[in-house]
């Protein structure tokens, strides 16, 4: 059972490792050309086609190219000279941050809100929750980021515009550089998740054993902790893996916006300055998490509900 | 609000200490409407009970009868938005009726405790048996983790449960049906409550293991002197194992009664109707099942007058006009409420009027058409 | 807690509609968000028509004046009439938007049909396909993608088209699995219709109203997207506004006139709003079950 899904995951892999490289492939002209950019010359061209292995046949290419990132090569910016990842290492801790403390605050948010609104399906909290979920929904980080500036930046001075203080340097000033960011990353977050709990603990305190719960005298909030959250929980964690998954593409947006020095940025400038090998590197970075978090997340299910457990008695 | 109790107070044989006399429930026109697109559902319509302690009274009707919800108004367990109740309840002395939720909840569990009719979906399938069942008696008993443990090896032993010890640690799913309402029940006597509402505790369950859990329920019953009220839509399931049982139609209860009583002198022609839907073993094999024709009253908008008439054999333009009131029959204690009830003529004119064929002579015996 | 009791009869009356509150109607909400949807597409495709100023007019009226009579929503940096460029602007939103999706729906709803209703090998290629599809993150690829092949409305057009393929593959086959077992179907098949027949007839209408509100949604995340590559400059370039390169432009002025940001926001807020409530509405009209959005 879980070999099968692990020749899956590998299955994917390949695939989408295959896909990514062949996007090299997607740039009109010759594309040892297109790495170096204008100006290339033909010595450089030849050295270029030469590491790359640009004349071989398209499989042999992605061999290599696959043997390379397995062993974390991620190659070498041909227009800044560093190598990838090293640009990713330096880059990253920024953007992990960022998502972490985005999903704390999504999670410090949705959770009671859901609880809430579930306890009284159509009440008023209800149903400011939901509207409030439709519209962080539509608030993409490119309007809601600078919403955010507006006030609290430029108008009321309380947090930075732009700008990063690394974690080492000074945890108080990096934790408040953040704030802006993590809240409008957050703010997908909520509303995916508070609308998936909602709909979780509405169903689960349907259920009969929550009504043998209350019959047993149990008070309220101990039946929605002890015995309605467990089973809401696990559509809460596949949830939140698929969400990280996709959120590591995403963080971009507002890394651009806050001027955050995070690989989303760094794939950003790299689009803008045409580096196309570490445009080409950091994709491949982030799908392979991406099919990786995907996987968690289907594993995530059999391991937290225990009826899905394999080798039970009966059923 | 915990409730201390004493915990060498632990459910054992015999008397509870108090006055015997007293009946230990009362319930008196217990009226119970819900609120629905439709306009208001009365599923409980001026229903009055009595129950003596350590006495089993079966309630038996049709789905949509109101005998589920019954006994959640009895108990109070019912959604507080879109539902009204009135009528007084009794409960060992106490008025309960008016309680608030938190005073209710020191009473459930502890002295009332239900039995649901799915033991898949009663029991939390996250939750390991064993904390199911200590759960009350550590909340409501105060015990100690050592001492719920034990206390819960012990229940599940009570409920005829092999090595108990192993399936503290176990999940539902990891049990048959039978065990697992076996458990429910572990669950709901944990406290030792002095009434037990057992919701159609065997529907769900194989024929087969059927008839052990009520045997069960008997035995834990007198064990503990404990009062039961017994849910079921099926006659047969109540037949032999109730003091009294009362028969709910429409909201109402339209016989009530000693057992034997009811079962030898069926006065309400829709418990007649009831016995006559039963399978039983004692007649000839493929012999048809007799059913009721029609649908049950629709409790938005019930019709004035007895709410079985549209589909009583016996029924005249009375019925369908007075609603009748109960009345005594001969054995003390039995109620029924009919104009014309079993061993009256049937009217033939008015049967065939509501469309109903007329009843077969074989079961009405003497009484010609 | 007598609330969390439900009883069964109620429970039954309650099935009859869906979650206490919501009505299975479709409410105020949604003709307001239709309403706002049929303006902006009204706007956008009348926008040469309209009395408006041209857009790219540079000094058209004095830059950075506030709203006025003369400039309904003021004008930017470079003197340009705001509200104009915001109407030109959803005219790029709207097609891609609508182009993107429709794409989409043209290639997934009829391969979710196959999928769903002949099953077995049609359905195990189909469901692969899509599934490695899905397996993908969708902004990453979008955005390499686009850089790669070089930036152009068409190209995103075709690009957001392509990843919405799979999701409405797998909606549209999920919807057609659950008709396609139904008893009227076979009643058709008995009665010798053709499966093509059959197909469009049965169970295409009863799939497509789910497609349809699942189609508004994606509208709102095609039209999110678009925004996010114009934004990085990865779709119309300037001076053709669009909302996305608009916002991007006007943050440099973020302190001295925040309506050149603003303006572009607020409309691409409620269109995509608009299109998330409408669509929603319509789900919950359609289908009986909560589905997970």
């Amino acid at each position: 059972m879980v070999l099968r899904r692990l020749v899956q995951l590998v299955g994917v892999l390949l695939v989408v490792t295959f896909l990514s490289y062949l996007l090299l492939n997607l740039v009109p002209g010759n594309t040892a050309v297109a790495i170096l950019g204008p100006g290339a010359t033909k010595a450089s061209i030849a050295q270029v086609t030469a590491q790359l292995h640009l004349n071989q046949p398209l499989p042999v290419r992605y061999v290599e190219w696959l043997g390379q990132l397995v062993r974390g090569n991620l190659g070498q910016s041909y227009l800044t000279h560093q190598p990838v990842a090293q640009a990713l290492g330096q880059r990253l801790p920024c953007t992990i941050e960022l998502i972490i403390m985005s999903q704390i605050i999504a999670l410090v948010v949705a959770v009671p809100l859901g609880i809430a609104a579930a306890l009284r399906p159509g009440g008023w909290l209800d149903n400011v929750a939901s509207a409030g979920a439709f519209g962080f929904l539509s608030l993409p980080p490119y309007v809601l980021g600078y919403v955010l500036v507006l006030l609290f930046a430029v108008d009321l001075h309380l947090f930075p515009a732009t700008g990063y203080t690394p974690l080492t340097t000074n945890v108080a000033s990096n934790l408040h550089d953040l704030v802006l960011p993590s809240i409008t990353l957050a703010v997908g977050s909520i509303a995916v998740y508070l609308r998936v709990l909602r709909a979780e603990m509405i169903a689960t305190l349907q259920e009969d054993y929550i009504t043998m719960a209350v019959a047993k005298g149990m008070p309220t909030w101990r039946i929605l902790t002890r015995h309605a959250f467990r089973p809401s929980t696990i559509a809460l964690v596949t949830v939140g893996c698929l969400n990280v998954g996709a959120l590591f593409g995403g963080t971009f947006l507002v890394e651009v916006v806050f001027s955050l020095p995070g690989v989303g940025s760094l794939l950003v400038e790299s689009i803008s300055s045409k580096d196309y090998l570490v445009v080409q590197a950091i994709t491949v970075v982030f799908a392979v998490a991406y099919v990786l978090l995907n996987f968690l997340a289907d594993l995530a299910q059999p391991l937290l509900d225990p009826r899905l457990r394999t080798g039970s008695g009966l059923g | 609000m915990r409730l201390r109790r004493d915990t060498t107070r632990r459910p054992r044989a015999g008397q509870y200490p108090e006055d015997v006399e007293r009946p230990l429930l009362v319930a008196e026109d217990l009226v119970t409407t819900f609120s629905t697109p439709r306009g208001e559902l009365t599923a409980v319509d001026g229903v009055s009970l009595r129950l003596e302690r350590g006495r089993t009274l079966g309630v038996v009707g049709e789905s949509g009868s109101g005998k589920t919800v019954l006994t959640r108004s009895i108990m109070g367990l019912l959604p507080r938005r879109g539902v009204r109740t009135s009528g007084t309840v009794w409960f060992n002395g106490r008025q309960i009726s008016g309680l608030s939720p938190s005073q209710r909840r020191a009473i459930w569990g502890v002295e009332m405790a239900v039995v649901f009719q799915d033991p898949m979906t009663s029991l939390n399938p996250t939750m390991k048996i064993g904390r199911q069942i200590t759960e009350s008696l550590r909340y409501h008993l105060s015990m100690t983790s050592a001492e719920a443990d034990a206390q819960a090896v012990e229940l599940l032993g009570q409920v005829g449960i092999s090595t108990p010890e192993r399936r503290l640690h176990e999940y539902p799913h990891q049990l048959s049906g039978g065990l697992r309402q076996r458990v429910t029940i572990a669950i709901a006597l944990a406290c030792g409550p002095r009434l037990l509402f057992a919701d159609e505790p065997t529907t769900a369950l194989d024929v087969t293991v059927q008839a052990q859990i009520l045997d069960l329920l008997a035995d834990l019953q007198r064990e503990r002197a404990m009062a039961m009220i017994l849910v079921s839509h099926d006659l047969g399931v109540v037949a032999g194992r109730t003091d009294e049982i009362a028969v709910m139609y429409g909201g109402q209860v339209v016989e009530v009664g000693p057992t034997r009583a009811l079962f030898s002198d069926v006065k309400m022609p829709y418990t007649e109707a009831l016995l006559r839907s039963s399978p039983r073993a004692d007649r000839p094999s493929h012999t048809p099942l007799e059913v009721i024709p029609g649908r049950p009253p629709d409790l938005v908008d019930p019709p004035p007058g007895c709410r079985f008439a549209p589909r009583c054999s016996y029924a005249r333009v009375r019925c369908a006009l007075e609603a009748p009131p109960l009345v005594e029959a001969a054995t003390p204690g039995h109620r029924y409420a009919c104009w014309y009830p079993v061993g009256t003529p049937v009217a033939p004119s008015v049967a065939s009027a509501n469309g109903r064929p007329p009843v077969p002579e074989r079961v009405v015996g003497e009484v010609a058409p | 807690m007598a609330d969390l009791a439900l009883d069964p009869v109620a429970l039954e009356e309650e099935a009859l509609t869906p979650v206490a509150g919501r009505r299975r109607r479709l409410g105020v909400a949604f003709w307001l968000a239709v309403g706002w949807i049929a303006l902006v597409a009204a706007l956008a495709i009348l926008a040469n028509v309209l009395p408006l100023p041209p857009p790219n007019k540079v000094f058209y009226g004095p830059p950075f004046s506030p709203p006025s009579w003369h400039y309904l929503l003021g004008t930017d940096e470079l003197g340009r009439d705001l509200l104009s460029r915001v109407i030109f602007g959803a005219r790029v939103s709207l097609l891609v938007g609508f182009a993107s999706i429709a794409f989409g729906m043209a290639l997934g709803v009829p391969l979710g049909l196959v999928a769903g209703y002949y099953g077995k090998m049609w359905d195990g290629v189909i469901s692969t396909g899509a599934n490695v599809m899905l397996a993908f993150p969708t902004l990453i690829f979008a955005l390499a993608v686009v850089a790669f092949l070089g930036p152009s409305l068409g190209v995103d057009i075709v690009v957001i088209g392509v990843l919405s393929v799979a999701p409405f593959v797998r909606l549209v086959r999920a919807s057609t699995i659950t008709y396609a077992r139904r008893d009227f179907v076979l009643a058709a098949r008995m009665m010798g219709f053709s499966n093509r027949r059959i197909l469009w007839r049965e169970v295409m209408p009863n799939v497509l109203p789910s497609a349809i509100s699942f189609a508004m949604v994606g509208i709102a995340v095609a039209i999110v997207l678009e925004g996010a590559l114009s934004f990085l400059g990865l779709s119309v370039r300037p001076p053709y506004p669009s909302w996305g390169n608009m916002i991007a432009e006007g943050t440099q002025y973020l302190a001295r006139d925040a309506w050149l940001v603003i303006c572009p926001s607020l409309a691409l807020f409620f269109t995509v709003l608009a299109l998330n409530v409408a669509g929603d509405k319509a789900r919950a009209a359609f289908d009986v079950k909560e589905s997970s959005l």
